[in-house]
């Protein structure tokens, strides 16, 4: 039985309960940390989503905190509980989580915003609307795929670096087992005249989903004449042939650039800038698939 | 097996924007040091689509495995996601001093658009890869057209992309055999 407890003081008896529940009721003494649930108990520790309600309770992430007894200031905000307060998610949790979303991410890693700010804002609660658009944004503006970066990021902020390995496994790790499986799959099936049919077939069917990528996030990229032509420049300069690093620096460049000369010109910030939440919330509206 | 990991390991550092625009950057190294041939970068492509998760992770993967086998693919992953793991490392560390939301905004306004246009590119890449090796004029039709239906699919009814991929590819092997 996983114990998430760490350090909270046992109720007295042993845990009647298990410890750490993802879902379900976590009754007992002791009872450590139901994820979402009831954790009514003595020494009732830590439960993510629900009541907590006992002595000694410690620490309800949302929800009810009815009892005598500390509670402690955690990662995010939580309301209603009178000392807000979150335990940190369990490994396995925050694993489980990211597992669940690493399929919805099949038009791209912005594909799973939407689901990212269901499951944790709204499902888990695990962190407040506006912590998860920073956040998004920060992986968005990292190095390497959206997905990856928001995973990490996001599981960092949950639990350190233990949260961004579970969020960074959960959603990796069964793309590539997949996509390997079915690659090992492809080429024992061979390539008859069928295979080959069907994956040709496939292909534009990714190629919708690519570009539908490609659609949302030139919506918001492309915010006035000056970005519209720069995508532009930078589709025929791929065309001709232009490796697409330079393309990357270049474009990180000119951004910064165009920044700092509108800045200087108005003394304000660049009128491009958008607040982080509107970009995320622009995102969430158009894409829904679940 | 050195140079893969490097190879990957650069491409994580320079991989802004999202797994499709990685895509482009990806098969102009592979195809262009012969690792593998453009069909079999396409045929991996829309394996590593087909699979759940960033479309990356599952690329890198099959890339990393047609170069050197298991252990390539382990390789090609690391390198990918290592430079995401130092980044954002790095950047959280920072954020914390900056006036965060105008240099990310910044940074935005000139990357965005190349992202998009990575993103077309690939696309582009992708059909022009199918229809080079097809018949010729029904290969484009039907191309358009899947993408018609595809697009209508998923955004004006909204239906899930796994379902999409289900019907394109019985669509191909009825229509394209």
């Amino acid at each position: 039985m996983n114990s998430d407890v760490k350090g909270i003081a046992d109720g007295g008896h042993g845990a009647a309960g298990a410890a750490g529940a993802g879902l379900g009721a976590n009754a007992g003494y002791g009872a450590a940390g139901a994820d979402l649930g009831a954790n009514a108990g003595h020494g009732a520790a830590g439960a993510g989503l629900g009541a907590n309600a006992g002595h000694g309770a410690a620490r309800a992430g949302l929800g009810a905190n009815a009892g005598h007894g500390a509670a402690r200031a955690g990662l995010a905000l939580a309301s209603g509980a009178a000392d807000a307060s979150r335990r940190p998610p369990s490994f396995g949790a925050i694993l489980w989580s990211f597992l669940k979303l690493a399929p919805l991410s099949f038009g791209g890693g912005y594909a799973i915003f939407p689901a990212l700010e269901k499951e944790m804002v709204a499902g888990r609660q695990w962190m407040d609307g506006r912590t998860l658009a920073e956040t998004l944004s920060l992986a968005a503006a990292a190095p390497g795929g959206v997905g990856v970066n928001a995973a990490f990021l996001i599981g960092y902020r949950l639990k350190g670096v233990p949260g961004a390995i579970a969020a960074g496994l959960g959603a990796i790790v069964p793309t590539s087992a997949a996509a390997l499986a079915l690659f090992l799959l492809y080429q024992r099936t061979g390539d008859t005249a069928k295979v080959r049919a069907a994956l040709a077939g496939v292909t534009w069917g990714i190629a919708t989903l690519i570009l539908f990528a490609a659609f949302r996030i030139g919506r918001t990229a492309v915010r006035d004449k000056f970005t519209a032509g720069l995508m532009l420049a930078a589709l025929v300069c791929l065309l001709a042939g232009l490796p697409p690093v330079y393309l990357i620096v270049g474009g990180t460049a000119i951004g910064l650039a165009a920044g700092w000369t509108k800045d200087r010109r108005r003394g304000a910030e660049p009128p491009a800038s958008q607040p982080a939440g509107r970009t995320v919330g622009a995102d969430s509206s158009y894409m829904y698939y679940i | 097996m050195w140079t893969l990991f490097l190879f990957f390991l650069r491409l994580g550092f320079v991989s802004f924007g999202g797994g499709y625009a990685l895509i482009p950057m990806i098969e102009q190294e592979a195809v262009r040091r012969g690792w593998m041939t453009q069909e079999a970068f396409l045929n991996a492509v829309t394996v590593a689509g087909m699979s759940p998760g960033p479309i990356a992770a599952g690329l890198g993967t099959i890339v990393g495995y047609r170069t050197f086998g298991y252990a390539g693919a382990a390789v090609a992953l690391t390198g990918l996601v290592l430079p995401s793991v130092l980044a954002v490392a790095a950047l959280l560390l920072l954020v914390s001093r900056l006036r965060k939301q105008s240099w990310i905004d910044r940074l935005f306004y000139g990357l965005q658009p190349v992202v998009a246009a990575l993103i077309l590119f690939a696309v582009y890449r992708l059909g022009i890869g199918r229809l080079g090796d097809g018949a010729g004029g029904g290969q484009w039709l039907f191309g358009l057209a899947m993408i018609g239906i595809c697009w209508a699919m998923l955004v004006k009814y909204r239906m899930h992309p796994i379902f999409i991929l289900i019907f394109s590819a019985v669509a191909g092997a009825a229509f394209l055999t």
